[in-house]
């Protein structure tokens, strides 16, 4: 790899995200990634912002977490200093101007973040340099072509929220059968005009 | 009184025994002495109205603008000292743009407002420096509705529905108090008043050619000065 180090085995996930008639939802698997070592089988991959945005990630551990945290801080000093919650598209834009900052010392993630706000379920993909790219179904990290797959000849516009959550572990069993670094089981986050609901499942077939 | 008090209002600003931070009063007295400017909110947008005034018969005043734009939908009104105030809107206008860049959303009104007086506060209180010798009327439309803030020197500031800054800006909030409809349309209700606020405490028959009228709507949320012809259509 021309001298450098390959990153690959860090960006081990299956994450994927989906907008539905009125919402979002966003999961992925929990398979921890140390190179070629799974250090955890339990990680934490989708993180709530605020009570009506989150994100999904893929990179290395510490630095979705530390992002997620960043953008969970910044979101309730939004709401204090302008007293009305963040939207989903100013949220992402902030996301992407911290990713965009660090442009030669990057965290080394792919986010996908979503969420409801009065304009309606929004749904964006960030790089590690923070292109800011607006979607209706998604996917990061090493299994992105395989679960796009999936998404692709099952996803259409106003699915139904149970659709949606069908979808979204349909495409993620399929993408942990065939991707190594991805697996263990699958967390997910609906974020619909009544909150954020939270759904685990195991992936013994 | 007067021994005790002239220690305190020298070059720093220093609480005196009672309490009081004279700069940052005699900065309040350049803004009463400022000209007048009027602010009103209307059901559907606000108005922001200035008294001009040539000082000399060669002064070319079509090109003096009083009246600041600070973004699309903001703008502002100034009473006190024009150097200070450029400053300020110099200022008002970077923040702004860092709040469309950061966010990829205009600001709102209130952030912004909060944004300047942060600014001003820190002036009577750190060494070295003298307070802003003007207050702000800042109008503009937001997620919120139309807004209507002001200012002063020591980093106040008020929301209101309809209030006048500089010379003469206690006659001209009672005159609005009496006046002013909260459900008056921007168009021609609002204007009007505001117009008729400024000759009420302006000591002149005041024509197009001395005032300065700026509107800002909730439909566009564009901030935009009136010409000589809309504002004359309204006088009559």
């Amino acid at each position: 790899m021309n001298g450098q180090t390959d990153l690959t085995p860090f960006f081990g996930a299956a994450t994927v995200g989906i907008t539905f008639e009125n919402g979002v939802v966003i999961g992925a698997e929990k398979r921890v990634l140390w190179g070629y070592t799974v250090v955890s089988k339990t990680g934490k991959k989708v993180f709530p912002i605020t009570e009506n945005i989150i994100v999904g990630s893929a990179g290395v551990s510490g630095d979705y977490q530390m992002l997620s945290s960043f953008l969970t801080a910044e979101s309730n000093l939004f709401e204090l200093e302008n007293r009305r919650s963040i939207t989903v598209q100013a949220a992402a834009q902030l996301l992407s101007n911290i990713l965009f900052s660090r442009k030669y010392m990057p965290y080394l993630t792919q986010t996908l973040i979503g969420g409801v706000d009065q304009d309606g379920s929004h749904l964006y993909s960030l790089d590690l340099a923070g292109s800011l790219i607006k979607e209706t179904y998604a996917a990061v990290g090493t299994a992105t072509s395989l679960v796009l797959g999936v998404l692709e000849a099952n996803f259409r516009e106003n699915l139904s929220k149970e659709e949606a959550i069908d979808l979204a572990v349909k495409a993620i069993q399929a993408a942990t059968r065939r991707d190594a670094m991805s697996g263990d089981g699958i967390d997910l986050l609906i974020v619909t005009p009544g909150g954020i609901e939270t759904k685990h499942l195991s992936l013994a077939e | 009184m007067m021994e005790r008090s002239l220690a305190y209002d020298r070059a720093i600003t220093i609480f005196s025994p009672e309490g009081r931070l004279y700069q940052v009063e005699y900065a309040l007295e350049a803004v009463r002495r400022g000209k007048t400017a009027i602010g009103i909110k209307a059901a559907n947008g606000a108005v922001i109205g200035v008294h001009k005034e040539a000082t000399s018969p060669l002064m070319d005043l079509d090109q003096i603008q009083k009246i600041y734009v600070v973004d699309k939908h903001i703008g502002c009104a100034i009473a006190g000292l024009h150097a200070d105030a450029r400053v300020l809107v110099d200022f008002s206008r970077v923040q702004s743009q860092i709040n469309l860049i950061t966010y990829g959303e205009p600001i709102d009104v209130e952030v912004l407002t909060k944004k300047v007086c942060d600014l001003k506060q820190n002036y009577t209180q750190v060494g070295g420096i003298r307070p802003f010798g003007v207050s702000l009327l800042i109008a503009g439309v937001d997620s919120q509705g139309p807004q209507i803030f002001t200012t002063d020197p020591s980093g106040s500031y008020w929301s209101w529905r309809a209030t006048a800054i500089g010379y003469n800006s206690e006659a001209a909030r009672e005159y609005l108090a009496k006046n002013y409809k909260p459900t008056m349309k921007l168009m021609p209700a609002a204007v009007k008043l505001c117009i008729d606020t400024l000759r009420q405490v302006v000591e002149e028959k005041l024509d197009e050619e001395a005032m300065e009228i700026s509107i800002v709507d909730t439909d566009k949320r564009e901030f935009t000065q009136l010409t000589k012809e809309e504002i004359r259509s309204v006088l009559v």
